[in-house]
């Protein structure tokens, strides 16, 4: 039964769960109004590794009878992917106002998509 | 209708939504799993999966050098080792027997112990200080506590029981191949090319069980400048290196991991040395079949080299702060073999990992070592090197006061490069060895030494020291003997 766990087909099983997280990930973000980049699909991929590797730390040191390791790894660890994942959710939503007000390129990019229009101070139709 | 399709496009999302939150948790559980089992697998257990030489994987030819580290740290010719005394193993155990049989002064020793010890008086104190004093109290405190270790004993015992016959010719006889059952004498065979002779030797030696392979010519520095007890050679006239001891091949493999990982007490290393030790004999076999001269030299007794550098020059791996040589594949975890030949053999290059700059900020085999034996503090000059320098003495007088099988080990055990092959450790390794910064190996050794820490050195000590009989870690549950044996029957 274990031995499934390290086995291709394990990953293949593996691969296809991610392609359902990453299509549900879209329609939650496009539910939420959030245009998904190229740039926020990155730190949605890292912070899903990081997250991976957290619960592969705690499991292989569990395996290997390093309980200590373990749950002092997991601890440190998952702070880290906790931390990490406000950042990237923030960062994430920054298009919607909810912060990152310090990172002046998201603004610019924000501007850049407005209409040329505006800037006369006339509305589109 | 164009409501309901709103409402049925609204499902569909909310079910792909689902789906991947689901996903996320399965996908989550299985990676978890995939750690545990990665954990457990047997085939993490480095060095005794395979004969194929699957285990020996590390991309050497990325980190070869053209000479080895030691090299560097040269400052004179070195002093070749006369192994009669200054060999721990060669001296010890004669003055171990000699004192059993009451002889009670320096003046008494025979030579060469005698002229040894008076020029190396604290060598004498500790060996004195371990026949006199804490080797009774050993005897006692195994009485009293040895119960639990009686597996671990009978263990190293069965691992120790084979011995293949040693011949007891001069090397000019011994080494060579002998006139076989037909009354033939087999005339070196004529080899294609040392490069792919190296390619079979490798293939032939993995074959017969060593993880690891590597050659070497033969660095005459490295030879005992007396030799060891069985080794052939008169034994007071200085070793002439035979002219067929051109290329050494070395050979090894780890220690059970399990046992190794309940140093002091339950791990063995003839566990390892038996199997090298076979396995040397063998290709010495192979090779002679092939009309050349080959010879085993096998530690911990029947060898006249100063095995690690050897392991070095053939390209296995970096000599590390606690004096044994650290593999990328085992680490610290390898007992190896020699055999020295004139077969025609391409040699390896050595190799520089990234050892040299881990142990200088490591220092866990220091700390964790109960005896002190290993310094904390730079490298000194030594037999020409400047090297790290073990106090052997006092490393030998701990581990001949373990309840456990002889031996300790501990700095085997803690040294970080000491891992099973999963991808935790070695992704580990990679980052360690590939790191141009040299920030990775304080962070790792940060990491190493809050997640993977054992007990206090004070408590490995025996009860009649004031320690614990402590392990660095649980043993195997076969060698636990109360689960098995009825003590109190």
């Amino acid at each position: 039964m274990m031995s499934f766990f390290t086995s291709g087909a394990f990953w293949f099983f593996e691969g296809i769960l991610a392609c359902l997280v990453v299509i549900g990930f879209k329609i939650w973000m496009e539910d939420r109004k959030v245009t998904m980049t190229y740039w926020k699909w990155m730190l949605f991929g890292l912070w899903l590794g990081l997250a991976g590797v957290t619960l592969a730390f705690i499991g292989t040191n569990l395996g290997e009878n390093e309980p200590n390791a373990a749950i002092k790894g997991g601890l440190m660890l998952g702070f880290f992917t906790v931390m990490l994942g406000v950042i990237f959710w923030r960062l994430i939503h920054a298009e919607k106002g909810l912060g990152v007000a310090f990172l002046p390129f998201l603004k610019h990019k924000k501007a850049s998509k407005e209409h040329p229009a505006s800037r006369l101070g006339t509305t589109s139709t | 209708m164009a409501d309901k399709r709103a409402k049925n496009v609204l499902n569909r999302r909310a079910f792909l939504k689902t789906t991947g939150a689901a996903g996320a948790v399965v996908g989550g559980a299985g990676v978890s799993m995939f750690g545990l089992a990665a954990g457990k697998d047997p085939n993490s257990y480095t060095g005794l999966e395979s004969s194929q030489g699957s285990a020996q994987n590390f991309n050497r030819e990325r980190f070869a050098v053209d000479q080895p580290h030691y090299v560097r740290d040269q400052v004179s010719q070195p002093d070749r080792i006369d192994a009669r005394t200054e060999v721990v193993f060669s001296r010890f155990y004669k003055l171990l027997q000699i004192w059993k049989q009451g002889t009670t002064t320096l003046a008494d020793l025979p030579e060469p112990m005698q002229s040894y010890y008076r020029t190396h008086t604290t060598e004498f104190e500790a060996d004195l200080h371990y026949v006199t004093k804490l080797y009774p109290l050993l005897r006692k405190d195994h009485k009293r506590y040895g119960d639990s270790l009686t597996l671990a004993g009978a263990w190293s015992d069965a691992m120790s029981s084979v011995w293949p016959k040693w011949d007891s010719d001069p090397p000019e006889v011994a080494d060579f191949p002998k006139v076989d059952q037909h009354g033939e004498l087999q005339a070196p065979l004529k080899m294609k090319h040392p490069t792919k002779t190296s390619k079979l030797i490798k293939k032939v030696a993995h074959q017969m069980g060593s993880t690891l392979v590597g050659i070497t010519k033969l660095n005459p520095d490295w030879v005992y400048r007396y030799p060891m007890k069985r080794s052939g050679f008169p034994q007071n006239e200085p070793i002439e290196v035979p002219a067929h001891w051109q290329y050494a091949i070395v050979v090894g493999l780890p220690m059970s991991w399990d046992p190794f990982l309940a140093n002091p007490n339950y791990g063995t290393s003839f566990d390892a040395y038996s199997r090298s030790r076979v396995l040397a004999f063998r290709l010495a076999a192979f090779i002679k079949k092939l009309g050349y001269a080959a010879r085993p030299h096998v530690p911990g007794t029947d060898y006249d080299l100063v095995v690690p550098p050897i392991v070095i020059d053939a390209g296995l791996g970096e000599q590390g702060r606690h004096s044994i040589v650290v593999t990328p594949e085992l680490g610290s975890n390898f007992r190896p073999a020699v055999v020295t030949t004139n077969l025609p053999l391409a040699p390896d290059k050595p190799i520089e990992f990234g050892v040299q700059n881990f142990c200088k900020s490591c220092k866990i085999c220091a700390e964790n070592c109960p005896s002190g034996a290993i310094s904390t503090g730079d490298k000194v000059v030594s037999r020409g090197y400047r090297r790290y320098q073990l106090d052997i003495s006092k490393c030998h007088n701990f581990w001949g006061s373990n309840l456990g099988p002889v031996g300790c080990r501990l700095c085997v055990t803690s040294c970080p490069y000491s891992r099973k092959s999963n991808w935790l450790h070695r992704t580990a390794l990679t980052l360690s060895s590939n790191d141009p910064t040299g920030m990775v190996d304080p962070a790792l050794t940060w990491l190493q030494k809050r997640f993977f820490e054992g007990p206090e050195a004070s408590k490995y000590y025996m009860p009649s020291l004031g320690g614990e009989n402590a392990s660095y870690r649980e043993p195997p549950w076969w060698l636990v003997a109360e689960d098995f044996i009825d003590f109190k029957g």
